[in-house]
């Protein structure tokens, strides 16, 4: 008895003095593992590792994508609906939904390589200075692109931040993150003009390709600049060398990889180091040159419990045998179609888990039908001549019905042929929301299938996590 | 013993520890010691996002309401009572009502309409907003004007050869002679002419949008009779439906005039044109008496076409004359130029 009362009063005594030392405490902390850059920033190679630091870490970002695009809209289902891919598809995201959170990070990631490298451009000593400055702005300005159409109102980081400096990067209205975005995508064109590259790497011509996307995906879209660029684009002699291959077969053919259809596209290898994931940690096994990728077997019945990101009925219906001969057959793998999971036939994994097929961010095909809205505008038709030339050349190469001369193109048959051309290339939920088609036709999708859409699903949630640790300084998107 | 005693403590203390935690369980209203405010009251927000669908008429009436209430689990509605409640999903078994966090609504045309959303949390807290949905019909795309090639009748080079006529891109020999050149109005090789008894015509076929409506305005000088004239010459004016084209003719708008045929397109006999099925306008105008240039304007509605003709000719004479059954009377008819535009 006696020594039970001395235990409590040792307790006792030790919790209070607990208590009080802890309410005053200041912590500082610092970070031990704290890479050193400065003999990177001194050595030329350096800036060259920071760019491929830069574009390795882009890779993360197709490998989830297609979740929160075309899973979230009318082109995508899940074979068994579970966790995120049901809760995506369903529309009945909440706010710790793991692919949102991954697609935060990893854009944020490559935004802090490309602001490593902006910080320092006075000490770049390189030949191609300006080459690794443009592709630096140009993936600065992609990425934070990427997150504007995912998230709305997000912080643009401008510069190599440090955790506790979050409170200068509020969340920005959206139509002043896009001015950003422009001004990137400008310092990329005239920083890269002179540069000729591969298309898996910033160039010039793809910084104009994207800069028009921007432009028409703006909250108050400007047609006239869009239309000033890819006026230069579509033409057959533009001076990127950019031309719609005669066979759309050939556009994804795993032996003619960035081809001169490709405007903009992230490599991959087929090594035997484990592929990409959008959720991979920074560990040395998966971050190494030339990754392979999972999200291509992940497509398939062999992936990803069964298959994600298979066909729905919807686009079944949009793209058949009949009135689609040459699309068809590039679009659904054959062997699936008829069955209850119909996979896509573009990105089919080449070795596996360890695909190395490349993703195609942006091709000449969605430059032409981007001309023809950019011409279109705010209206619901147009006659021009050159916005139909340019939609007719897409169709001619899918041996489908042209639009005669006099005769008008519905923004309508525009966003179709979009679907049917770009199907399973996340730009379905875009388009929709570009066109102000988004909520009439994911609530029809949406009720047919007896998921849960409302107009709040067209933004990912902050990822909670991120307002974990800013005690809630970012507001989250309504309904969440 | 001693054990057993220890057992009827303890029982004792678990005792009243219980009924200590049921009672400080009971229910109350007023705070109190030790409650903590309810940080996160409700807060109410929706959005209405207008239908932008291909019915222009009907759609523009349809919002999608979607509740952004904040800390909210239950919401209630009020509409006013000439709006409609849609139920867009018919095939499941539960109809929309006034408390679905999500609403879709039918505005029974433009005005402003008071939407006010209550929303609530478990704790009975509310919270109210009303917005004021300003319905508006959207403007319809301006119906482009009609390009008419050589609408000025200028003497232009024709079928493509070293000759010119004001009749070039105008003339369709199966259904009437071409237009003759001539001076006018003040100017030099800018005028077509309808010769006195001769069956002359101009013929040009052009796009057009569907169901809209159009104003012809056609600039005319016709002679005065003369004493002895016994035939009094008229201008007629048809608007020629797409639809009365020969069967599997597709039109080809030409960039210049001299690009266009003269035969074997479009009409091909006077029995399609003067079919009055084939007419969606027929205006014919009769000798002023006065040589001076007027403006004559007629106004049409294109219906299903999306291609139509116009055709002028100078009528009133002996029909048993030349080959068409058809002549102008004794005077000369003179056109400076016709233009076409869309009524916006």
């Amino acid at each position: 008895m006696k020594t039970n009362f001395l235990k409590i009063l040792y307790l006792t005594a030790i919790v209070s003095f607990m208590l009080p030392s802890c309410s005053v405490d200041e912590l500082t902390l610092s970070n031990p593992n704290e890479p050193d850059k400065t003999p990177t920033l001194n050595d030329p190679s350096g800036f060259v590792s920071i760019l491929n630091g830069m574009y390795d870490g882009y890779q993360k970002i197709p490998a989830g994508e297609f979740l929160i695009t075309e899973l979230r809209s009318d082109n995508g289902v899940s074979a068994n609906g579970d966790g995120d891919f049901g809760d995506i598809e369903s529309f009945s995201m909440t706010a710790d939904l793991g692919e949102a959170a991954n697609y935060w990070t990893n854009n944020y990631k490559v935004i802090l390589s490309a602001n490593i490298i902006l910080d320092n451009q006075d000490r770049i000593q390189n030949s191609n200075r300006n080459q690794i400055i443009g592709e630096a702005y140009f993936m600065r300005a992609l990425s934070h692109f990427n997150l504007a159409r995912a998230f709305g109102d997000v912080p643009f980081i401008d510069r190599e931040i440090a955790p506790e400096d979050f409170e200068e990067y509020p969340r920005l209205p959206l139509s002043e993150v896009y001015q950003k975005i422009i001004s990137d995508f400008n310092a990329a064109i005239s920083n890269l003009e002179s540069f000729s590259e591969k298309p898996n790497r910033g160039t010039a011509g793809a910084a104009k390709s994207l800069l028009a996307k921007v432009y028409l995906s703006a909250p108050t879209p400007n047609y006239t600049q869009a239309r000033t660029i890819l006026d230069e684009l579509v033409d057959e002699n533009n001076p990127y060398g950019y031309s719609l291959l005669d066979s759309f077969e050939s556009v994804f053919a795993f032996d003619n990889e960035l081809n001169e259809e490709i405007i903009f596209a992230v490599s991959y290898e087929s090594l035997s180091t484990p592929p990409i994931t959008s959720d991979a940690r920074d560990d040395n096994s998966v971050q190494v040159q030339g990754d392979s990728q999972r999200f291509s077997i992940d497509m398939t019945a062999a992936g990803r419990a069964q298959g994600v990101n298979l066909a729905t009925p919807e686009l079944q219906a949009a793209i058949t045998a009949a009135n689609e001969p040459v699309r068809f057959p590039v679009t659904f793998l054959s062997s699936t179609v008829g069955s209850l999971r119909v996979e896509n036939n573009k990105f089919q994994p080449d070795a596996d888990q360890n695909s190395g097929r490349d993703w195609i961010v942006l091709r000449y095909a969605d430059v032409l039908l981007m001309h023809a809205e950019a011409i279109m505008g705010e209206f619901l038709e147009t006659s021009d001549a050159s916005a139909i030339a340019s939609y007719n050349r897409v169709r001619t190469r899918a041996g489908v019905a042209l639009i005669a001369s006099g005769d008008v193109l519905t923004k309508e048959a525009l966003l179709n042929e979009r679907r049917v051309e770009l199907a399973f290339e996340n730009h379905r939920l875009y388009d929709l929301i570009r066109f102000n088609q988004a909520v009439p036709i994911l609530t029809q999708f949406s009720n047919d299938n007896g998921y849960n859409f409302s107009a709040n699903d067209l933004l990912l949630p902050i990822p909670q996590r991120e307002r974990d640790v800013t005690d809630n300084f970012y507001p989250q998107n309504p309904g969440y | 013993m001693k054990t057993k005693l220890n057992y009827l403590k303890t029982y004792t203390w678990l005792f009243v520890t219980s009924i200590a935690v049921l009672i400080s369980c009971q229910d109350d209203d007023l705070p109190e010691v030790g409650d903590l405010p309810d940080l996160t009251p409700p807060s109410a927000n929706f959005v209405a996002i207008q239908k932008e669908g291909t019915n222009l008429e009907e759609d523009f009436k349809v919002y999608f309401i979607t509740n952004q209430s904040v800390s909210s689990t239950d919401y209630k509605w009020d509409i006013p009572e000439n709006v409609v409640l849609l139920d867009l999903d018919t095939d499941d078994d539960s109809t929309p009502s006034l408390t679905s966090e999500n609403i879709n609504l039918e505005f029974p045309g433009e005005g402003t309409f008071e939407i006010t959303l209550t929303s609530s949390d478990k704790l009975g807290k509310t919270s109210t907003i009303t917005k004021n949905i300003e319905v508006i019909e959207p403007e319809k795309p301006d119906v482009p004007n009609p390009v008419l090639v050589n609408s000025d009748f200028d003497r232009l080079p024709k079928l493509g050869s070293t000759n010119t006529c004001s009749c070039s891109g105008w003339d369709n020999d199966d259904i009437g002679e071409q237009g003759e050149s001539s001076s006018g109005n003040g100017g030099s090789d800018n005028i077509v002419k309808f010769d006195n008894n001769e069956p002359d015509h101009v013929y040009q076929e052009f796009a057009v949008t569907p169901n809209a409506d159009y104003t012809i305005e056609i600039l005319v000088s016709f002679k005065e009779p003369g004493a002895t004239d016994t035939f009094q010459s008229m201008l007629e004016t048809r608007v020629l439906a797409g639809s009365g084209y020969i069967d599997g003719y597709t039109p080809t708008y030409y960039a210049t005039a001299e690009e266009f045929p003269n035969s074997g397109y479009g009409y091909t006999t006077i029995a399609q044109v003067e079919d009055a099925a084939n007419n969606l306008l027929i205006q014919t105008q009769a000798n002023p008496n006065d040589d001076s240039y007027v403006t004559y304007t007629y106004t049409f509605n294109s219906g299903a076409n999306d291609s139509v003709a116009l055709f002028i000719r100078g009528v009133g004479g002996d029909p048993a004359i030349g080959s068409y059954g058809y002549t102008s009377g004794d005077q000369e008819i003179r056109a400076d130029s016709v233009t076409i535009t869309a009524t916006n």
